[in-house]
C-alpha cells in the first residue's frame, strides 16, 4: 500500500479568525489587582459606521461594537494596526412561493424545480466574493457555527449539495416537461404564455447582489425573470402581507439576524421549517393560501414543547425535521454573514465570544489599552428614540442593552465557547424527576397571591417536575452600586413583581403585553423556598435532558436593580398612573416611556421614594415570608435615601451591581460614561473572567492509503484541541452522493490519535475511483467544529 | 450762423459699445458714428430717427453721460470732458434730461415734492422754505394744479402724462439752459400728448431754452423743432429747417420716413402706404460706403456702396448725405 | 388682511396635500405594517425561550400585535387618522410622538420639537444673517462691476454653487477639515466629553456649529450673491439714475437713494425666499452633520419608523416657519416701499 497524503481543505479556514493562534489566558496580563473591573472608565461614544474606519485611523476609539460594511471590514482586516473581531450575525436564504397557480404554472410549486434551486446557487461564490470572506456557505438552516451542525453534519455534508448549474437546469427541464411546460426560444411556455417569476431583491446591503446572481442563473435556466429591488419596507409588505396565490413574489432574499441561539435548538428550526409557527408561505394569514406539511408540524410541536425523554430522542427529531426541510426546499439556505468589530492592536482583554463576538460582558469588565486606564468604546449610538432604561419593559434595543450589560452581574451566563449556562454569580444545584416523574413541593414553599397580596404556602398535593437550589453568596457579600447591602428581599420582591405583572387584573391589563408574554413562563412555577439568607430553592414544571437548561429556565431574579427601585417605579406606573414600562403602554396611556436616565423620569421615582420616606413605607406584605420580615423599617429608610444620594450625586436611577456603574448619560452629546465600582467585597478581580480566544481544534496528519474493494483499509490522524476530542466521519460516493458510511471515533487522549478501521465487506462495494472523505472534530469545551476534507482513491 | 449764440456743439463725435461675443472677442457697436451739430440757445432741435439710430446715445453724449470714443461736446465753448467739480456741477445744472418713460425715470419711493425738490438740495438753493415756494411754483408752471395737493403724492397714483410733468418740473426747477427731452412724449397717451408738447413750448419760449428734442414721430418734429435732423445708423442723412425738410425732403430714408407718417385724411383709407423695406439695421454690423444703400431702393450701386456720403449742403441751412441729389424727382 | 387669509390657506394646503401623499397612497399603512411585522418577527425566538407552549405563544404575538396597531392608529383607518392629526395640529396641540422621544424622555411633539427648535435656528439664523451679509455685500459691489473679471467670476462660481447641493459640499468638509486636516470635528454638536454647562459648552457648540454653517453659507450665498446683483443692476439701468446721475448727485448718493433704497424690497424678498430653499437643505445637512435639530428630526421620523404624529407636526412647523418669514417680509416692505403705506 502506498501512503498518500491528500491536500486538506479545512472548511474551518473559511474563517482564518478562529483558528488564529491561541492566546492562552495565562499570557494575559491583568493590570492590577483591585477588585472590579480592568479599567478604570469606560466611554461610550456613538460613531457613524461609515466613519468609524477612519475615526480608528485618527485613535479615536478602541473598540467598536457594531458591525463594519464588508469593504470597510476587509480593509481594516489586513492592516497590522488593527484587530479584527467577529461574530455570526446573519442568515441567508431565498424563498420560494410554492403556492399552485390555478390559471398557469408556477415552477417553485414544483418540488423537483425547489430542490434543483439548491443546484442552481453558487454558495462558494456568495461567501467568498460578494462578501469577501466574510460568510460561511449554508446548505440547511443550520451554520457551520450553529451548535446543531454536527447533530445534521451527515445530511449536510452529505446532500451532495453543489453549485451545478448543468445539473440544476437538467432537474429543472424534466419537471417542467412533465408538468406540460415547453422551451419556446429558450423560455419556458405554459399553455402559449411564457413563465414569469417575480422576483424581490432588497435592496439595502450585499442581498441585491445576491439577488442579481440567482436571477441570472434563473435566466440561464430559461425563466423570464421579473426583478425589483426593494428596500425593506416594500419588500415586507410585497412579500409577507399579499397572499402567495397573488403571486407578486415567486422568490425574495431573506435575511435573519441570530439573537440568541440556543445550543439545543428547538424554535429556529420550527421557525424555519415547520408551518404551524406562521413563517411559512402563507404566514398564517387568514384568507392566504397556507403551505402546510403534516410532518413538519407534529415533529415541531413536539420538539418545542419538549416531549422527549432523551438526547438522542430530541437529535432524531431534530435530524428528521431538518432532513424534511431540505427535501422541502422552500428556503434555500446562503450563508451566514459574519459581523466584524475592529479594535486597536493594543487593547487587550476581548473574549471572543462564539455569539456576541467581542460584545460579551466578560468582555468588557476585563478589556483594558496598556497603562490607561480609560477605555473608549463606539457604537452606531449611545442613545436613539427608542433607548429606555427600564429593567420591565426597556432595555430593548441593543444600544441600551450594550451599555447595561457592563452594569449588572447576571446569575448565570452562557459560556462563551460552548453556549452552555454556567453559574455566574449565582450558583446552582438541580434535582429533576423528569421526564416522566414529579417531586413533591414541600407544604411550606410559598407563591405570591396576587389576590390577596401576600405569600401564601402551596399546601400539599403539589408537585413539580424539577427543583433546582440557587445559592446567592457571591452577591450578598458585596453591595449595591449605592451601597446598600444586597439580599434576599431583592430576589423576594423580583419575583412578586413578576406575579403582579401577569397575574394582576389591573396590571395585566395596563401593561398588556408584559403580562401576556410573562404568564405562560409563570404558570409553571410551583413553588419558592427560602432555605437560608443565602439560598433559595425553585419548584418548577420543566425538564431538559441537560440539567444547567433547567438552571436557566428556573432562575427566579435577574437581581438587576435594588428592590426599592422597582417598589418606587411600580407605584409610579401603576399606583400614580404617570409612566408605563412598555410603550405600547405608553401611547395609549399618554404617559412617558419610564426610564432611568431620563432627568424627568427619574425625578418621578424619586418623588415617590420621598413619599414613601415620608410615610414610612415598606411594601406590603412582600417582605413577609413564612411569617418572618425580611427588611425592617430602619433598612427601607436607608435605601430609599441612598438611592436618593445616588441621584444627586450621577443623575440617574441605574444602581446595579455590576463592575461598573453609569456615572454620566448624555443623549445629545450620545456619550456615556461607566466608571468602575471598586468595593472590596465584589467578588471578582480582572482576569478572572477571561476567556480570550477559543481554543484551536484541528486535525492533522492524516494519512489515507489507497483502497483495495474487498480488502481491509484504515484511515488515521491527530486530533488536537481542548477537553474531550471526538472525530466523525463521512464517507461519501461521488457520484450519488450518497453516505455510504457514518461514524464516530473517539482520540486518544494523549496522543490525540484516532483511527477509523474499514472491513472488507464495505470496501467490497466500493468501485476505482476517488471517494469523498469528511472529517469533523469536536469537543466537548467548544462548541465549534474543524472540518477536514480529503479524497480517498479505490484502486482495483 | 452766429457762433456766439451756439450754446451746444458736437464736433466728429463717435460713441462706441464694445459687446462681449463668446469668450474672447468683442465688437464694436457704433451708435454714433461720427456727427456735428450746433445748437443755439433758444433752438430746438429734432433728432429724428428709428430706433437703434443712435439718437439717445447722442443725446446722453452732449449731457456728459456717455463718454465719446472720439470727438468733443463743446458746452457755451468749452470741452465737457475738460470740466472739474464745480464747473461740472454748474454743467449739470444747466443741462437737463427729460426721459421717455414716465415710470422709470422717477425714483417710485420719493413724493413728488421730494423729487422736485431733490435738485434745489443738491446745488443748495435756498433754505426749506425758499425751496418749498419753489417747488410749488414749478409744480404750477408744468400745471400739476392744485400744487400742494400733488406735492404729497407718489408717482404710482399718477398718470403717464402726470409724471411726465413731474419729470419736466424737476428738469426746470434750477432753471437750466439746455434740455435734452428724449421721445418725452412717446409713452404717452395720445390725448396728453399735444398738451405736454405744448408745455414744453410755453416753457421754452419764456425761459429761451434751447432744446434737443428726440423722437422718431416726424409730425411732432415738424410742429415742435426749429431744425430738424435726421438719423440712420449712427449718421446724420439729412439736416435742415424743419419746414424745409419736412416739404422737400432730400434723402431716400427722410422721403420714406414722410410718406410713413398717417394723414388723417378719410381718401387715404384706399391708399396704401410705402413701407421702407428690408429689415431695420444693426449697429454692429454697418456696411461700408452709405448705411442706408442695403434698403435704398434708389441706390446706384458703386458710388453708394464704397464709401460714406459726406453732408452737402444743398439749399440754405439744408444738408443732405447722399449721392442721388440732383438725380431724383421732386416730390 | 387679504395676504393673512392667503398665508392660512397656505397653511392648509399643505397639510391637505401631506395627508394625501401619506394616506391615500397607503405608505405610511403600509410602512408601519411593515415595522410591526418586522417587530413580531423578532420578537418570536426570543419569546419561545419562554413560552414552551405553542398556542400560548401565538396568543402572546397576537396580543403584542393588536397592541402595536392600535399604538400606531392602525385600527383606525388613513382617513380618520391623518385628518384628526392634522386638526390637532392647527389647534397647536402637536400630539405625541410614537417612537420618538426628547433628550428628557418626553414623547409629547411639543417638547422634542422645542427641544430641536434652538439647534435649527441657531444654524439657520447665523447662516441667514452671513448669506445676507455677503449677497449684499458682494452682489451690490458687482452690480457697479458688471462685466468685469471679478464679476464674471463671481458669477461663474453662483450657479456652481447653485448647483451643488448642500449635503454633498457637507460631506466635501467633513472629509476636508475633519479627516485631513483635524480642525473640526466630524458630526454631532458636543465633543464627548461634553463640557460642563456654561462658557466652555457654549463654545464647544459653536466649534461644531462651525462646518454645518459654512456649509449652509456656500450653498445659498452663491446664488443670493447673483440675484442681488441683478437686482441691483435691474435697477441701476433704470432712468431715474441716470437722471440723478445728470442732476450731480455723488455717486455714493445716487447708490443709496436711487439705487439700493428702490433695490431693497427685492433683494429682500430674495433672501426669505431662499430661507424656504434652505428650510428643505437643512434638513440633509444636519442629518450629515448629525446635528440634533429639526431638520433630523424630520428626516429621522420619516427614515425611520414612520412616525406619523411627528412628520405632520414638523410639516406644519416648517410651513409655519416659512409663513412667519413671509409675514416678515410683508412688514419690512412697509418700512422699505413708502407706496405700500398708503394702500
Amino acid at each position: 500500500m502506498r501512503k498518500r497524503i491528500c491536500l486538506a481543505i479545512t472548511m474551518g479556514l473559511v474563517l482564518p479568525i478562529i483558528l488564529i493562534a491561541p492566546v492562552s489566558a495565562s499570557s494575559y496580563q491583568p493590570p492590577h489587582q483591585l477588585p472590579g473591573p480592568a479599567a478604570d472608565r469606560l466611554l461610550f461614544k456613538a460613531f457613524d459606521v461609515d466613519r468609524a474606519p477612519l475615526d480608528m485611523e485618527a485613535g479615536k476609539l478602541d473598540l467598536y461594537i457594531f458591525s463594519l460594511k464588508t469593504a470597510a471590514a476587509e480593509k481594516l482586516r489586513v492592516d497590522p494596526r488593527f484587530e479584527l473581531y467577529s461574530a455570526p450575525a446573519t442568515t441567508l436564504s431565498l424563498v420560494l412561493n410554492p403556492s399552485p397557480d390555478p390559471n398557469g404554472l408556477n415552477p417553485f410549486s414544483l418540488p423537483e424545480v425547489r430542490w434543483a434551486m439548491q443546484y442552481l446557487v453558487d454558495r462558494e461564490f456568495i461567501a467568498r466574493d460578494i462578501y469577501r470572506g466574510m460568510a460561511l456557505p449554508m446548505v440547511s438552516h443550520v451554520s457551520p457555527r450553529d451548535y446543531d451542525f454536527l447533530t445534521i453534519y451527515d445530511m449536510d455534508r452529505g446532500s451532495g449539495i453543489v453549485y451545478d448549474p448543468e445539473y440544476a437546469r437538467d432537474m429543472i427541464s424534466r419537471a417542467m416537461i412533465d408538468a406540460g411546460a415547453g422551451l419556446e426560444e429558450g423560455i419556458w411556455h405554459f399553455q402559449g404564455e411564457p413563465i414569469r417569476i417575480r422576483f424581490i431583491g432588497r435592496v439595502e446591503d450585499e442581498r441585491r447582489e445576491i439577488a442579481d446572481l440567482v436571477r441570472s442563473e434563473l435566466e440561464k435556466a430559461g425563466f423570464m425573470v421579473a426583478i425589483s429591488y426593494r428596500p425593506f419596507a416594500a419588500a415586507t409588505i410585497t412579500v409577507y402581507a399579499t397572499d402567495p396565490q397573488a403571486f407578486e413574489w415567486h422568490i425574495y432574499t431573506e435575511g435573519w439576524g441570530r439573537i440568541a441561539p440556543q445550543r439545543y435548538d428547538f424554535a429556529t428550526v420550527n421557525q424555519m421549517n415547520a408551518p404551524w409557527l406562521g413563517n411559512m408561505p402563507g404566514w398564517l394569514e387568514a384568507g392566504f393560501w397556507q403551505y402546510t406539511h403534516e410532518e413538519l408540524d407534529e415533529l415541531g410541536k413536539k420538539l418545542y414543547r419538549g416531549e422527549f425523554s432523551s438526547y438522542e430522542e430530541r437529535n432524531r427529531i431534530y435530524r428528521r425535521m431538518s432532513e424534511l426541510g431540505l427535501e422541502e426546499s422552500v428556503r434555500i439556505w446562503l450563508a451566514t454573514v459574519v459581523n466584524s468589530y475592529p479594535a486597536q492592536k493594543n487593547v487587550q482583554g476581548i473574549t471572543r465570544d462564539l455569539v456576541a463576538g467581542p460584545r460579551s460582558p466578560l468582555t468588557f469588565r476585563e478589556i483594558h489599552v496598556s497603562d490607561a486606564g480609560e477605555v473608549t468604546i463606539g457604537h452606531l449610538w449611545v442613545w436613539t428614540e427608542r433607548t429606555t432604561w427600564n429593567p420591565v419593559g426597556g432595555l430593548g434595543d441593543i444600544y441600551s442593552v450594550d451599555i447595561w450589560r457592563q452594569l449588572h452581574d447576571p446569575p448565570l451566563w452562557n459560556h462563551p465557547f460552548t453556549g452552555i449556562p454556567q453559574p455566574f454569580r449565582a450558583t446552582f444545584q438541580v434535582e429533576t424527576a423528569g421526564p416522566d416523574d414529579t417531586l413533591t413541593v414541600p407544604a411550606d414553599a410559598v407563591t405570591w397571591n396576587t389576590d390577596t397580596k401576600r405569600w401564601e404556602e402551596v399546601g400539599t398535593g403539589v408537585e413539580a417536575i424539577s427543583r433546582v437550589v440557587f445559592d446567592y453568596t457571591l452577591y450578598f457579600q458585596s453591595n449595591w452600586h449605592h451601597g446598600e447591602p444586597i439580599n434576599m428581599a431583592d430576589v423576594v420582591y423580583s419575583i412578586a413583581q413578576g406575579y403582579e405583572l401577569a397575574y394582576d387584573p389591573d396590571k395585566s391589563r395596563i401593561e398588556m403585553s408584559v403580562a401576556v408574554t410573562s404568564r405562560p413562563y409563570l404558570d409553571t412555577f410551583r413553588g419558592y423556598r427560602i432555605l437560608d439568607e443565602n439560598r433559595i430553592e425553585v419548584y418548577v414544571d420543566f425538564w431538559h435532558f441537560h440539567e444547567d437548561y433547567i438552571a436557566s429556565y428556573a432562575s427566579p431574579a435577574g437581581l438587576s436593580m435594588p428592590w426599592e427601585i422597582l417598589a418606587a417605579m411600580d407605584e409610579v406606573v401603576f399606583g400614580q398612573r404617570r409612566a408605563a414600562y412598555s410603550d405600547t403602554a405608553a401611547t395609549r396611556f399618554n404617559v412617558p416611556w419610564l426610564s432611568l436616565v431620563m432627568d424627568r423620569d427619574c425625578r418621578l421615582v424619586l418623588r415617590t421614594l420621598r413619599e414613601f420616606m415620608g410615610r414610612d413605607v415598606i411594601p406590603e406584605n412582600i417582605f413577609q415570608v413564612n411569617g418572618s420580615s425580611l427588611v425592617s423599617e430602619k433598612e427601607a429608610m436607608e435605601r430609599y435615601q441612598s438611592a436618593l444620594e445616588w441621584f444627586e450625586r450621577h443623575g440617574n436611577l441605574v444602581i446595579s451591581n455590576g463592575p461598573f456603574f453609569l456615572s454620566a448619560y448624555d443623549p445629545p452629546a450620545q456619550y456615556a460614561e461607566l466608571r468602575a465600582f471598586r468595593e472590596e467585597n465584589y467578588p471578582y478581580r480582572p482576569g478572572e473572567w477571561y476567556y480570550g480566544d477559543p481554543p484551536a481544534m484541528f486535525i492533522d496528519a492524516v494519512m489515507i492509503p489507497e483502497l483495495v474493494p474487498g480488502e481491509e483499509g484504515e484511515f488515521s490522524g491527530i486530533v488536537e484541541g481542548p477537553g474531550r476530542l471526538g472525530v466523525y466521519y463521512l464517507f461519501v460516493d461521488p457520484v450519488t452522493d450518497e453516505v455510504l458510511q457514518a461514524g464516530e471515533t473517539e482520540s486518544d487522549p494523549v496522543s490525540g490519535r484516532f483511527q477509523v478501521p474499514l472491513d472488507g465487506e464495505f470496501t467490497a462495494q466500493l468501485f476505482p475511483g476517488l471517494y469523498r472523505l469528511y472529517l469533523v472534530a469536536y469537543s466537548d469545551e467548544v462548541a465549534l467544529i474543524s472540518e477536514y476534507r480529503a479524497e480517498v482513491e479505490v484502486v482495483p | 450762423m452766429n457762433s456766439e449764440n451756439v450754446l451746444v456743439k458736437g464736433e466728429s463725435l463717435k460713441v462706441y459699445f464694445f459687446v462681449r461675443r463668446g469668450f474672447f472677442r468683442s465688437t464694436a457697436v457704433k451708435a454714433v458714428d461720427g456727427i456735428s451739430f450746433q445748437l443755439r440757445r433758444g433752438e430746438t432741435i429734432a433728432l429724428v430717427g428709428e430706433s437703434g439710430s443712435g439718437k439717445t446715445t447722442l443725446g446722453r453724449a452732449t449731457l456728459g453721460l456717455i463718454k465719446p470714443v472720439e470727438g468733443t461736446v463743446c458746452f457755451e465753448g468749452e470741452d465737457i470732458s475738460t470740466f472739474m467739480d464745480h464747473r461740472i456741477k454748474e454743467f449739470r445744472r444747466k443741462a437737463q434730461p427729460i426721459f421717455q418713460d414716465p415710470y422709470s425715470s422717477i425714483n417710485p419711493y420719493m413724493t413728488v415734492f421730494q423729487l422736485v425738490e431733490e435738485p434745489l438740495i443738491i446745488h443748495k438753493r435756498g433754505d426749506r422754505k425758499e425751496r418749498e415756494k419753489l417747488v410749488i411754483q414749478t409744480l404750477e408752471q408744468v400745471k400739476l394744479i392744485p400744487a400742494a395737493e400733488f406735492a404729497t403724492k407718489y408717482p404710482h397714483t399718477l398718470s403717464g402724462g402726470q409724471r411726465q410733468r413731474v419729470c419736466i418740473g424737476r428738469a426746470i426747477v434750477l432753471e437750466p439752459e439746455y434740455i435734452v427731452a428724449d421721445e418725452p412724449v412717446s409713452m404717452i397717451d395720445a390725448s396728453s400728448r399735444a398738451e405736454i408738447l405744448y408745455l414744453l413750448r410755453e416753457l421754452q419760449e419764456r425761459r429761451n431754452l434751447s432744446f434737443l428734442y428726440i423722437t422718431h414721430d416726424l409730425a411732432s418734429a415738424r410742429h415742435f423743432s426749429d431744425r430738424i435732423a435726421v438719423m440712420y445708423l449712427g449718421t446724420q442723412v439729412e439736416t435742415g429747417p424743419s419746414r424745409e425738410v419736412i416739404e422737400h425732403p432730400l434723402h431716400p430714408y427722410t422721403r420714406r420716413l414722410l410718406q410713413a407718417v398717417p394723414e388723417p385724411d378719410p381718401r387715404n383709407r384706399f391708399h396704401l402706404r410705402p413701407v421702407i423695406p428690408g429689415d431695420p439695421p444693426s449697429a454692429m454690423d454697418v456696411p461700408q460706403g452709405c448705411p442706408f444703400q442695403p434698403r435704398c431702393p434708389e441706390s446706384l450701386v458703386d458710388e453708394c456702396t464704397m464709401i460714406r456720403p459726406p453732408l452737402n449742403e444743398i439749399s440754405k441751412g439744408h444738408h443732405v448725405a447722399c449721392y442721388l441729389q440732383g438725380k431724383l424727382p421732386e416730390s | 388682511m387679504v395676504r393673512g387669509i392667503t398665508m392660512v390657506l397656505v397653511l392648509i394646503a399643505v397639510q391637505f396635500l401631506l395627508v394625501i401623499s401619506l394616506g391615500i397612497t397607503g405608505l405610511s399603512d403600509r410602512m408601519l405594517e411593515a415595522v410591526i411585522g418586522e417587530e413580531l418577527r423578532a420578537l418570536r425566538p426570543s419569546l419561545a425561550e419562554t413560552i414552551r407552549d405553542p398556542d400560548e405563544l401565538e396568543y402572546a404575538l397576537r396580543v403584542r400585535r393588536e397592541e402595536l396597531q392600535t399604538s400606531y392608529g392602525l385600527d383606525r383607518p388613513w382617513y380618520h387618522r391623518l385628518p384628526e392629526m392634522v386638526s390637532r395640529v392647527f389647534t397647536l396641540d402637536l400630539g405625541e410622538a410614537h417612537t420618538l422621544r426628547s433628550f428628557t424622555g418626553s414623547n409629547r411633539v411639543a417638547d422634542i420639537v422645542l427641544e430641536r427648535l434652538p439647534n435649527t435656528m441657531l444654524l439657520l439664523t447665523t447662516s441667514l444673517i452671513f448669506t445676507a451679509g455677503i449677497g449684499i455685500a458682494v452682489g451690490v459691489r458687482l452690480a457697479s462691476k458688471v462685466g468685469s473679471l471679478s464679476d464674471r467670476i463671481v458669477s461663474y462660481f453662483s450657479a456652481v454653487s447653485y448647483a451643488m447641493p448642500a449635503w454633498w459640499v457637507g460631506i466635501l468638509f467633513i472629509l476636508l477639515f475633519s479627516f485631513r486636516f483635524p480642525i473640526f470635528p466630524s458630526g454631532g454638536m458636543y465633543g464627548t466629553p461634553p463640557p460642563p454647562a456654561g462658557l466652555f459648552r457654549f463654545l464647544d457648540l459653536l466649534h461644531h456649529a462651525f462646518l454645518p454653517i459654512i456649509t449652509l453659507v456656500l450653498a445659498s450665498a452663491g446664488p443670493y450673491i447673483y440675484v442681488v446683483r441683478t437686482m441691483t443692476l435691474d435697477v441701476a439701468q433704470a432712468d431715474h439714475v441716470t437722471v440723478a446721475r445728470a442732476k450731480g448727485l455723488t455717486e455714493k448718493v445716487v447708490s443709496r437713494r436711487h439705487i439700493l433704497r428702490v433695490a431693497a424690497p427685492p433683494i429682500v424678498t430674495g433672501l426669505v425666499l431662499g430661507l424656504a430653499g434652505s428650510l428643505g437643505g437643512s434638513i440633509l445637512v444636519e442629518t450629515v452633520f448629525n446635528w440634533q435639530g429639526m431638520g433630523r428630526l424630520y428626516y429621522e421620523a420619516v427614515v425611520g419608523t414612520p412616525d406619523e404624529m411627528v412628520i405632520v407636526a414638523l410639516t406644519f412647523m416648517f410651513t409655519l416657519i416659512y409663513v412667519i418669514a413671509r409675514m416678515i417680509l410683508e412688514v419690512l416692505y412697509v418700512i422699505l416701499d413708502p407706496r405700500v403705506r398708503y394702500q
